[in-house]
């Protein structure tokens, strides 16, 4: 996806990177790669629903040039917030459920 | 005009999503790496502090990671701007090319600064000079850049009502510098009849849009023109207004002088200057994430304009008051309660004496 020569003949700058490892910056492009992807997948998934739905053809060209109505604009933009959403909060690593203290279960052995 | 370009449903997919992670970058990653630099009990005095204790979070690694590559995503990712629009090079250059007015000026012989070419600004590849259709995806990209804003038109339209209230008379002639594809420029000759505004532009594939954008809205009062900021080639001291919005960060404190000086020069006495741009003094955490934006999205004057002594640089250019204002791009921008990311959008501005 990237230039080869800059048009000013200039040299590409290096890589920026920004974890301790930096193949992890490569991995976390592959991953929004494959989310993006993911997600123009699952929109297109919807909209042949909603061709299916409404006895319209599914075409390709029906496909690439829908115009969702008011109504299936929101549900499509429901589903990409909810999804975009649910992937960005993988970035703050809180977790989902109360572990153990971090001191051990001792005090709560009674025994 | 550009309407042979057909809607694509899976580019839009794409772009909705690249803009609803940085949406979610702005409102909800930002506000947590802040909890977690407080969360240190550290005490900066300046940036380098903020970065030294940030340098191995896990988060502030993250956001590094998503504010560039959110970018390059949109410009470079597999259904990003450049690639997208190249299926459509043919249409675009037949509008770009096809009956220009005569208000657009272009230089045949136009030799670009250095340090204009020598880096991809907003990591646009190629940056907005060397392709013809470049200044048509830097339109189109336009509307993310800061996603806060819900239309870029609205921050313009702002800014124009910035400097006509303060300009403090009748203004006629408005020069707006560095106007791009003319965003800036719109509303002063859509808005205004009785001004004339003419753009100043580096790059011809700015012009070319902006003029057919003022083309088709069939304005009388304008003129595009293509020269450095610093140095127009317009008849000096017969202005009321010089502006420029987000240009001097695009360029090194050598040639934001030039600007100031050649605003000066351009001006009639009492005429206003009055420079839209980003500086951050007074609060370490976002002067480092200021800082970090500014090699992250390949921006790199960003920190030598904000390290300039700005009141100094206008009154060697000869302005004597200078007045730095922060300037609020929504309502509530400005506000405590908003503890989204966002630009730190400051007016520069200055009267020539009378």
């Amino acid at each position: 996806m990237g230039m080869t020569q800059h048009p000013s003949g200039l040299p590409l700058k290096p890589e920026q990177t920004f974890f301790d490892d930096p193949a992890l910056d490569r991995v976390m492009a592959m991953v929004m790669t494959l989310a993006a992807e993911l997600h123009v997948t699952r929109d297109r998934l919807a909209i042949v629903e909603m061709l299916l739905e409404a006895g319209q053809p599914v075409t390709r060209e029906a496909l690439d040039t829908f115009q969702p109505d008011p109504t299936q604009r929101a549900a499509l933009d429901t589903a990409r917030q909810q999804f975009s959403e649910t992937l960005m909060a993988c970035t703050l690593g809180v977790e989902a459920s109360l572990g153990a203290p971090e001191g051990g279960v001792g005090q709560f052995d009674k025994s | 005009m550009f309407d042979q370009i057909p809607p694509n449903r899976p580019f839009d997919a794409y772009q909705a999503f690249v803009l609803d992670c940085k949406l979610n970058w702005t409102r909800v990653m930002f506000p947590e790496l802040r909890n977690r630099y407080e969360a240190s009990g550290v005490t900066a005095t300046g940036p380098e502090d903020v970065a030294e204790v940030m340098r191995h979070d896990t988060t502030a690694q993250m956001f590094g990671w998503f504010e560039r590559h959110l970018q390059r995503m949109k410009y470079s990712g597999q259904r990003g701007l450049t690639l997208h629009y190249e299926q459509y090079r043919a249409e675009i250059t037949k509008a770009l090319n096809a009956d220009l007015p005569d208000f657009l000026t272009l230089d045949a012989d136009f030799q670009h600064p250095e340090y204009y070419t020598s880096v991809d600004v907003h990591q646009h590849p190629g940056g907005v000079w060397s392709d013809e259709i470049a200044g048509y995806i830097y339109e189109r990209g336009a509307q993310s850049t800061a996603p806060m804003l819900k239309k870029s038109q609205s921050l313009f339209h702002r800014m124009t009502a910035q400097a006509l209230t303060r300009a403090g008379r009748d203004v006629k002639k408005v020069v707006d510098l560095g106007c791009g594809w003319g965003g800036s420029t719109q509303p002063y000759f859509e808005d205004h009849p009785d001004i004339h505004v003419t753009g100043v532009e580096l790059s011809a594939p700015c012009l070319r849009v902006a003029a057919i954008r003022a083309a088709g809205l069939q304005a009388q009062n304008v003129a595009y023109r293509q020269a450095d900021a610093s140095d127009t080639g317009l008849e000096g001291g017969a202005n009321d207004v010089v502006t420029s919005t987000m240009m001097l960060h695009e360029m090194p404190p050598s040639h934001i002088r030039a600007v100031f000086r050649e605003s000066h020069r351009l001006l009639a006495p009492g005429g206003l200057s009055i420079h839209l741009d980003f500086l951050m003094k007074d609060d370490p955490f976002k002067h480092w994430v200021h800082n970090g934006h500014s090699a992250r999205n390949n921006e790199p004057f960003m920190v030598p304009l904000n390290a300039m002594d700005i009141v100094q640089a206008h009154k060697d250019a000869g302005f004597d008051d200078v007045e730095i204002v922060p300037f609020e791009e929504f309502d509530g921008a400005l506000s405590p309660d908003n503890i989204a990311w966002r630009f730190p959008w400051t007016m520069i501005i200055a009267h020539k004496a009378a």
